[in-house]
C-alpha cells in the first residue's frame, strides 16, 4: 500500500547523507517557487526527475503514476485561474494573455516543486527524516510521536487491508448502501483495534523501561564532497538560468 | 487555436482527469502556493502548533499514557485518509477525518497531530506538500477542528440527538476546510478583474462540485461510525472525551 515507503528503502541513493538531499530539495523548491520564468521550473522538473529515475532507480511507471496523483487538483486550480469571469454587465468567461501567463507559470512551478518533493520522499526513509528533524531542534515530543505513529501505521494498514478483503469477499461493497455500512464498520473496528494496538505498544515499551525517549542507533552517513559539489553546481545552474532567461 | 489542437488538448485533459485520482480532501499540492504565501501560512499556524506542543507536553508529564492516545489518534487519522469513500458522483475520494478527530480528540491536539498526519500524507501518499504544509495545517488542523468542536458543543447545548450532532459538526467542519482552502488560493491568486472576491467565488464554485457531496458523504459515514462505536465501545469514547478536561484522571483501559 505504501509504495513510496518501499521505494525509499530500496533506492540507489539510500546511502547518500539525508542532510544533503534535504538541503538540495529545499533550495531547489525555493528557487522553483520564486522563479518567474518558464524555463527554470521546466529545467528543474526534468533534471530532478532524471535524478529520481536514473540515479535513484525509481521505476518509471511508478514515478509517472505519482506525478498524476495531484493532477486533478492541479488542473482544477489552473483552469480556475485561467478562466476570468466578468459579472457585470453580463456574465462572460474569458481567457486573457495575462491569465494564460499566470496559469502556465503556476502549472510548471507546481510540477517542478512536486518533482523535488518526490525526489526527497522516494530516496529518504522516514527514519532518516526524523534524524534530520532532530538536528533542526524540532521539539522532542513531535519526533517521538512521528516515530511511534510511523510504527503503528503499518500494523493498522495490514489489519485494515485484511478486514477490507473479508468484507468485500462477503459482498460488503456491492451496493452504495452496503458501501456505507461496511466502510463505517471498518473504520469503527479500526478505531477500536488501533486503540488496542497502541495500548499494547505502550505496555511493551513501558515494560522495557520506557521513559519518554527511544534511543536507537542511527545509521552513520558520510558527507561526500562530490555530492555537495554536484548540488552547488546544479543550484548555480538553476539560478543562472533564472536570471539569464 | 485551430480545431485539431483544441481537440488534442481536450483529449489529453480528459485522459489525465480519467487516469489521475480525483480530488482529494482539498490538500493544496506542493508548489501551488507562491513562496511568500507558503511562508505566511506557516507563520500563521505556528502559534497554534507551539501552544499545542506546550499543552501536550504538560498533559503527557501528568499522564504518560496520553501519549499512547496521541499515537493512536495520529495513526488512525493517517490510515483513515488512505481509505476510499463510497462515491455518489462516481469519483473516488478519501475521508479527511476532521470531523471524527475533532469530536474525539479536540482542536488542541488536532493542530499538532494534523501537522504530523499532513507530513505523513505528503511524504508517504503524495497528498499535499512540504511548502504548502502551513496552509494545509491552518485549514485542516486548526480551522476545521475548531469549527467541528464549536458546532458539536452548540448542538449538544441545544439537546440535539447524537447522530444529528455528529452530522452537523462533520459537515460544517468539512465545509469550512473547503472554504478556508478556497480563500487561501484566492488570496494567493486574485483575479485581475474583481480581485480576491471574484477569485474566491471561482475557487468555491469549482471545488464545491466535488467537495460538498464529499462533505455530506463523510458526515454520513461519521454518524455511522459513531453509532457503531457507541454501541460497543462506549467506555473508550467516554475516556477520550474526558482527556482534555480532566488531566489527572488515571485512564483505565481494562474495559
Amino acid at each position: 500500500m505504501l509504495n513510496i515507503d518501499k521505494c525509499a528503502y530500496s533506492n540507489k541513493l539510500i546511502n547518500v547523507h539525508p542532510m544533503e538531499k534535504f538541503i538540495f530539495i529545499i533550495v531547489t523548491i525555493i528557487v522553483c517557487l520564486s522563479s518567474n520564468s518558464v524555463i527554470t521550473p521546466v529545467f528543474i522538473l526534468f533534471s530532478v526527475s532524471l535524478l529520481t529515475i536514473f540515479a535513484a532507480r525509481t521505476p518509471f511507471r511508478f514515478y509517472i503514476k505519482l506525478m498524476l496523483i495531484p493532477f486533478s487538483f492541479l488542473l482544477l486550480g489552473v483552469i480556475t485561474i485561467l478562466v476570468e469571469i466578468k459579472i457585470s454587465p453580463a456574465i462572460t468567461f474569458s481567457i486573457t494573455p495575462q491569465s494564460i501567463d499566470t496559469a502556465s507559470k503556476l502549472f510548471l512551478r507546481a510540477l517542478g516543486s512536486s518533482s523535488c518533493l518526490y525526489f526527497f520522499s522516494l530516496t529518504t526513509p522516514l527514519i532518516d527524516i526524523t534524524a534530520i528533524l532532530k538536528k533542526t531542534k524540532c521539539p522532542e515530543i513531535i519526533i517521538e510521536l512521528i516515530s511511534l505513529i510511523y510504527r503503528l501505521i503499518f500494523i493498522l494498514i495490514d489489519i485494515t487491508g485484511r478486514i477490507h478483503t473479508s468484507q468485500s469477499s462477503r459482498l460488503g461493497y456491492s451496493s452504495l448502501e452496503n458501501q456505507y455500512r461496511s466502510l463505517s464498520q471498518l473504520i469503527s473496528s479500526m478505531f477500536v483495534l488501533s486503540y488496542k494496538k497502541a495500548h499494547d505498544l505502550f505496555v511493551s515499551l513501558e515494560s522495557r523501561c520506557y521513559n519518554g525517549n527511544i534511543n536507537v542507533l542511527e545509521k552513520h552517513y558520510r558527507l561526500s564532497a562530490k555530492n555537495i559539489m554536484f548540488i552547488v553546481f546544479l543550484e548555480c545552474v538553476f539560478i543562472v538560468l533564472e536570471f539569464t532567461l | 487555436m485551430d480545431k485539431a489542437l483544441k481537440l488534442t488538448f481536450t483529449y489529453y485533459t480528459a485522459i489525465i482527469l480519467a487516469v489521475s485520482e480525483p480530488a482529494h480532501a482539498m490538500h493544496i499540492m506542493e508548489g501551488f502556493l507562491p513562496f511568500n504565501w507558503a511562508l505566511i501560512w506557516i507563520v500563521a499556524s505556528l502559534p497554534f502548533i507551539v501552544y499545542g506542543v506546550i499543552k501536550i507536553n504538560r498533559l503527557v508529564k501528568v499522564n504518560p499514557r496520553l501519549k499512547m492516545l496521541l499515537v493512536l489518534a495520529g495513526a488512525f487519522m493517517f490510515v483513515l485518509s488512505a481509505l476510499k469513500l463510497p462515491s455518489i458522483t462516481g469519483s473516488s475520494s478519501h475521508p479527511t477525518g476532521i470531523g471524527l478527530g475533532g469530536i474525539l480528540f479536540g482542536p488542541l491536539v488536532m493542530s499538532v497531530l494534523g501537522m504530523i498526519v499532513l507530513l505523513f500524507q505528503a511524504l508517504l501518499l503524495a497528498h499535499g506538500g512540504i511548502t504548502t504544509i502551513g496552509a494545509n495545517v491552518f485549514a485542516m488542523g486548526i480551522i476545521g477542528p475548531i469549527i467541528v468542536t464549536i458546532v458539536y458543543k452548540c448542538a449538544k447545548k441545544l439537546h440535539c440527538p447524537l447522530p444529528i450532532n455528529v452530522f452537523l459538526a462533520t459537515f460544517f467542519g468539512n465545509l469550512f476546510v473547503y472554504t478556508t482552502t478556497s480563500l487561501q488560493l484566492a488570496l494567493a491568486f486574485p483575479a485581475t478583474e474583481g480581485g480576491i472576491r471574484v477569485s474566491f467565488l471561482k475557487f468555491l464554485g469549482i471545488f464545491g462540485i466535488t467537495q460538498i457531496p464529499l462533505g455530506i458523504s463523510e458526515a454520513i459515514i461519521t454518524v455511522l461510525i459513531f453509532n457503531f462505536l457507541t454501541s460497543y465501545k462506549a467506555c473508550d469514547l467516554h475516556e477520550l472525551r474526558i482527556i482534555p478536561k480532566d488531566e489527572n484522571k488515571e485512564l483505565d483501559c481494562s474495559c
